[in-house]
């Protein structure tokens, strides 16, 4: 059941230096929704995702809870509960497990009963807890970046293209935990480099191409959508 | 060990922070100017080395704030502009001091307990250099026990790999960098209050400081305390070594080394690579 907005971008601009990369993006998403953001390399799905976290310079409104985010630090974006699965998981691989979560913990002012919750979650790294990220298997740091994430017991939760170079098997593992995570009532807000395996994560979908939302609907419409526009996808 | 007072605070500032500091030699100088100074104008009753160590580490602590801020002004533009940024500060300092103090060099009186001798093995040395060797290793440990050990140390070496995931993660970065910052030249601070028991405290003494701390943190490894210690000890002792045979070659065979490191293992001893 999806009640009121707690994503909103309005005519967003971001820019590299001072090339414009989005050009005037809406979309919106609502709590306890999980929405994908779909396109080709470089069409600016990252870069949204890094517009929403004050990570780059960017014109137009972004509102978080209503609450307009667009000058405020990083940190404090992060802290109002928007937790970050970056593309690449971007670990600290000299140190392990345990600290990489504890990192997280100090920057949400979180206690530690919430490293019992990601260890619930994903048992798996349990019993790596003292391994170093960098020795981990490509699923395993991904579990660790999703559980780094979800340490701040955040609201939304923005994925940068989740599976990545992830197995099959790994990918069916990841999709059980998403299912549990949604069940907690977390929205998500995931982006996805082509249609196939969004169906089993996204409500609905917006394509982005060349900064630009060109469409937003279901996932089996923006399949058509897709087709019919020579998208691949 | 007065070396490894130096060479540590430069090397957390540049391994957490990235940041190179060429005014950290005037940092440690000022420290000591503090320190004497402070010394010979409060009244009698607060005439202590430790509240004149304590005072100038607290000044020369905010003065290294001061500059990480400054830093952090400059954003993102390329390292140079750092290095000739932190350069002008050291001539900076260099200048007020020579201005305020003059260029003679002075002693701190060292309180009696330290003023002596002992002997061992048939050698008498100064106690005061023991004090200083006592200095150093607390000062290893504890800011070993810092980094590994607390809270904020580890949220340092984090940022020390990725800062914007730091950021993403609800980590007030800014926040981190100063306090490190801080206690980088707090460390050298100490280092200054205390040399002016051992050594003449001049305002040329930040030159030979910086280099030397250069070339302990190249030769150690960057972002390595353990090398930083260990490096300081070796320099310590190539200095003495080459003061034996030929005391004009001392510093250049400390840059010999610095730059046989530098070719062959860049990362230096014991550091790790920056990516």
């Amino acid at each position: 059941m999806v009640s009121e907005e707690i994503l909103g971008l309005e005519e967003v601009k971001a820019f590299y230096n001072h090339t414009e990369i989005l050009r005037g993006i809406t979309l919106s998403v609502m709590r306890r929704e999980s929405v994908g953001l779909m396109g080709r390399i470089g069409a600016g799905k990252t870069t949204t995702l890094k517009s929403i976290l004050g990570l780059l310079r960017t014109s137009g409104s972004i509102k978080f809870k209503g609450k307009e985010i667009t000058r405020i630090p990083t940190f404090r974006i992060a802290n109002m509960g928007i937790g970050y699965v970056p593309e690449g998981r971007k670990l600290y691989g000299e140190l392990n497990v345990n600290e990489n979560l504890e990192i997280a913990m100090a920057g949400a002012h979180s206690d530690k009963e919430v490293l019992s919750i990601a260890y619930d979650l994903f048992p798996e790294l349990k019993d790596k807890k003292f391994n170093k990220a960098k020795l981990l298997s490509g699923g395993e740091r991904q579990m660790l970046s999703i559980a780094r994430a979800l340490v701040g017991k955040p609201e939304l939760l923005l994925m940068d293209e989740p599976y990545e170079g992830l197995a099959v098997p790994i990918i069916r593992r990841l999709n059980q935990s998403f299912h549990e995570i949604r069940k907690g009532g977390l929205t998500i807000f995931v982006t996805w480099a082509s249609i196939k395996g969004l169906e089993s994560i996204a409500d609905r979908i917006y394509i982005i191409d060349r900064g630009r939302i060109i469409f937003n609907g279901g996932v089996q419409e923006g399949r058509s959508f897709a087709s019919i526009n020579n998208l691949i996808l | 060990m007065l070396l490894f007072l130096v060479a540590s605070g430069l090397t957390i500032i540049l391994s957490t922070l990235r940041k190179i500091n060429f005014a950290h030699g005037s940092l440690f100088m000022l420290a000591s100017f503090f320190a004497f100074e402070f010394l010979r104008l409060v009244p009698p009753t607060l005439r202590s080395i430790w509240l004149a160590i304590i005072v100038a580490t607290l000044v020369v602590g905010a003065v290294g704030a001061f500059i990480e801020r400054s830093l952090h002004f400059l954003g993102e533009r390329e390292k140079v502009y750092e290095i000739l940024l932190t350069y002008a500060y050291a001539l900076i300092i260099y200048e007020a001091v020579h201005m305020l103090f003059g260029s003679g060099g002075k002693f701190i009186k060292t309180p009696s307990y330290l003023a002596g001798r002992v002997n061992i093995f048939s050698t008498t040395f100064p106690v005061i250099g023991f004090f200083i060797i006592v200095v150093g290793v607390s000062a290893y440990v504890g800011l070993w026990f810092f980094i590994y050990k607390t809270r904020i140390g580890l949220l340092a070496r984090g940022i020390s790999f990725d800062e914007e995931t730091a950021r993403t993660l609800g980590i007030n970065t800014n926040r981190v960098f100063l306090f490190v910052f801080f206690l980088g030249c707090a460390v050298t601070a100490v280092g200054g209050g205390i040399s002016g028991m051992w050594i003449p405290v001049t305002p040329y003494m930040w030159e030979l400081a910086l280099l030397q701390a250069f070339c302990i943190v190249i030769i150690g490894g960057i972002g390595s305390l353990g090398g930083a210690f260990i490096g300081s000890i070796g320099v310590g002792q190539l200095t003495s070594f080459s003061i034996m045979i030929e005391p004009r070659i001392s510093m250049v065979m400390i840059f010999i080394v610095t730059a046989i490191v530098l070719l062959v293992r860049p990362q230096g001893i014991f550091g790790r690579e920056i990516l």
